[in-house]
């Protein structure tokens, strides 16, 4: 079998698939978004020409693995494929590229508005800090209290107290203060936000829901718990995060697979809900845009104004949009 | 013409019509991990099947590993080198670590093995099984890649996973998710029973912690979450330093997620108790709500209003030397007596004109001010 006219042929079905979608109807909330109230691209980079990408073969495939919103508007897209890390400011107009040392990045991110964090889990295991001339100023091994396994760091979290990496989903430790320099590790359970507080998320097994949990950081007891019932089964949960204002945002995919083999999957899309501080609900949006076969570890961000961005591929190149248009 | 050249390459090298293959081996899932890890940190070689294992950890000196470098203009394989002896590609490791088609050393290497796509659909030493029921031991296929899953599903639904990721990373142990092309798939010859129902084991975890994990229905369940107990007495108390300001400087051991950290205390409300409660720098600072300040009260002098002076509440009253002392409660010396040296002249229940209190107040907040000014010097 041609695997590559396979994936292209996958790929290629998107169009089709988001008006199937879309004139499907999803069932909605009152005050929910659609999915068929389709936001302009804020930015499109097109496969091989703008941006990198790569077609396994008896390996992994890949596209820009991750993005971060930066303090300014823009976006930095990361595109490990080619060795840089893409910067766009709040026009779309593209800036000069920071240079990666390797091709095994997998995660960025932006700190105080004047650093550039990238995250290597795989080969070198090592976190790089960037000042905005692209000069690398801090190099730290993530191996070391807290961190057993670089591979297990699931996210990667810029505070105002500085960059914490988070473990399995489980726990967070924080890596560089606020200056960027190597600190003495502290540890919270679940991701750690601004005033002192974390958020702890977990699937709801077999419910097929999910629950958030928002108090501060390693109290015996949280501030607030809620459980997100499946419109479909929730079958991971892709982000939470919260701003700076403590508002919340939990993003999570909702399949429904065949009960007989090959089991494959009949309906699929993700659903960002928006919480205020005490995680009473203030929005819901629904995405069509899922996790193509290119490997991924970023999807959804909430950048630092609390605006909600979603990468996603399709067989054309590189999409981001912006979901909700503004902070309600 | 690339994936035509790797399915003629592979299926001459996986299935040689007429060969018998013998079937894998009755083991508990846990050998299937184990021969996993034992491959992490050897190198991708496209087409390759073998590495060195010295039990559940791969042998990285005894046998050295490889290296794959993109050919130019390549961004993978199989335009690429690889230079080294051991060495495995997606199904090459999954082929091994499952044992399939033949049951050999992990270093036996140019041996028949499958293709990825081959674990997207039932097979005599596999069956499909549905992503929302994946094991340890289990396999994750696409048409391109296969990866062989070694942990229950964490919190957010990731597992974790090792596999042969490509030229750029070798064989790597990661948490990751997988999209719906992929498919999930179990070697068959798994044993039934890997434990005494009802028994548990555990190990050490991080630096202060211990899992478990239970048998049930004769199979080990997922290891608990590392946790352990929070250290006590002496060893609890500790130091966050850095910047950190007044009771937030101070902290307390804990163990999360098994690991010792210190956890600082949080900021709180300023009140009157000779410490930096807000952590911000200056001691006892508040509202005269929060310090309990500039209420009336009744001293061995009298009137007086209270105050927060030297991290305690006190019922004040000017004194004859006012406002370099006080005549209040707490004076140490004589419980009965107050005497001019304490800024006043009263005794014990002698009282003062209360007509003159609201007079005093505006002085009294006043000296109250110095007082604090001074105290924080």
């Amino acid at each position: 079998m041609n695997t590559r006219n396979t994936r292209n042929t996958l790929l290629a079905a998107w169009p089709l698939l988001l008006l199937l979608l879309a004139g499907a109807g999803f069932p909605r909330t009152s005050h929910a978004a659609a999915a068929d109230d389709l936001p302009e691209p804020f930015l499109f980079l097109a496969w091989d020409a703008d941006v990198g990408r790569f077609l396994g073969d008896e390996a992994d495939s890949e596209g820009p693995k991750s993005f971060a919103a930066k303090a300014d508007g823009g976006l930095l897209i990361l595109d490990q494929v080619n060795l840089r890390i893409l910067d766009f400011d709040a026009a779309g107009r593209e800036l000069p590229a920071y240079a990666l040392p390797g091709p095994a990045f997998d995660d960025v991110g932006e700190a105080a508005g004047r650093f550039v964090l990238a995250l290597d889990r795989l080969v070198t295991s090592t976190l790089l800090v960037y000042d905005l001339d692209g000069s690398i100023v801090t190099e730290l091994d993530l191996v070391g209290h807290g961190i057993e396994h670089a591979g297990l760091i699931t996210a990667m979290f810029a505070r105002t107290d500085g960059v914490w990496l988070e473990v399995s989903h489980r726990h967070s430790v924080r890596v560089l203060d606020a200056a960027m320099g190597p600190c003495e590790r502290r540890i919270v359970l679940g991701r750690p936000i601004e005033g002192g507080r974390s958020l702890i998320g977990k699937l709801d097994r077999p419910a097929g829901g999910a629950t958030i949990s928002i108090g501060p950081r390693n109290a015996a007891k949280p501030d607030a718990t809620i459980t997100i019932p499946g419109e479909l089964p929730i079958r991971r949960i892709v982000q939470l995060d919260a701003d700076a204002k403590g508002r919340v945002l939990a993003v999570v995919h909702e399949a429904l697979f065949a009960g007989t083999t090959p089991f494959g999957v009949l309906d699929e899309r993700y659903r960002l809900i928006r919480l205020d501080d005490r995680l009473a609900e203030l929005w819901t949006v629904r995405s069509p845009w899922v996790l193509t076969e290119l490997d991924q570890r970023q999807e959804v961000r909430l950048g630092p104004d609390g605006g909600v961005w979603q990468m996603f591929f399709t067989w054309e190149g590189v999409f981001v949009v912006r979901l909700d248009g503004g902070t309600p | 013409m690339k994936n035509l050249f790797a399915c003629m390459m592979f299926c001459v090298i996986a299935l040689p019509s007429g060969v018998s293959h013998a079937a894998p081996p009755s083991e508990p899932p846990d050998a299937i991990v184990c021969r996993g890890l034992s491959a992490v940190g050897f190198s991708y070689w496209w087409g390759g099947e073998c590495w060195c294992s010295n039990g559940c950890a791969p042998d990285l000196v005894g046998c050295a590993p490889g290296v794959c470098t993109p050919n130019d203009g390549s961004t993978g394989c199989p335009e690429c080198t690889h230079t080294g002896t051991y060495g495995a590609d997606c199904s090459g490791f999954v082929s091994r670590a499952w044992q399939v088609p033949d049951p050999l050393a992990t270093n036996a290497c140019n041996t028949a093995r499958y293709v990825a796509s081959s674990f997207t659909a039932d097979h005599e030493y596999w069956n499909v099984v549905p992503m929302n029921d994946l094991r340890p031991a289990d396999a994750v296929a696409s048409d391109s890649h296969v990866i062989l899953v070694i942990g229950s599903e964490d919190a957010f639904g990731e597992h974790d996973c090792v596999e042969a990721k490509g030229c750029s990373y070798g064989i790597v142990r990661n948490s990751r998710t997988f999209s719906s092309v992929y498919s999930g798939a179990r070697r068959i010859n798994l044993t039934t029973c890997e434990c005494d129902e009802g028994g548990t084991e555990s190990e050490n975890c991080g630096d202060c912690g211990t899992r478990t994990r239970s048998c049930t229905g004769c199979m080990w369940t997922g290891w608990s979450a590392c946790d352990g107990p929070d250290p006590e007495g002496e060893e609890a108390n500790c130091t966050v330093g850095e910047d950190a300001l007044g009771v937030c400087a101070q902290g307390r051991q804990l163990c999360v997620a098994g690991w010792l950290t210190c956890s600082p205390n949080s900021p709180g409300t300023e009140v009157c108790d000779g410490q930096d409660n807000d952590c911000d720098g200056l001691v006892d600072n508040g509202t005269a709500v929060t310090l309990g300040e500039g209420y009336a009260c009744i001293n061995r002098c009298g009137d007086g209003v209270s105050a927060c002076l030297d991290g305690a509440v006190r019922c004040v009253t000017p004194g004859t030397i006012w406002p370099d002392d006080t005549c209040n409660a707490d004076d140490p010396g004589d419980p009965v007596d107050t005497t001019a040296g304490d800024g006043c002249s009263c005794t014990v229940g002698g009282g003062r004109d209360p007509g003159g209190l609201p007079m005093l107040l505006p002085l009294l907040f006043t000296f109250v001010l110095i007082r604090r000014r001074r105290a924080r010097r």
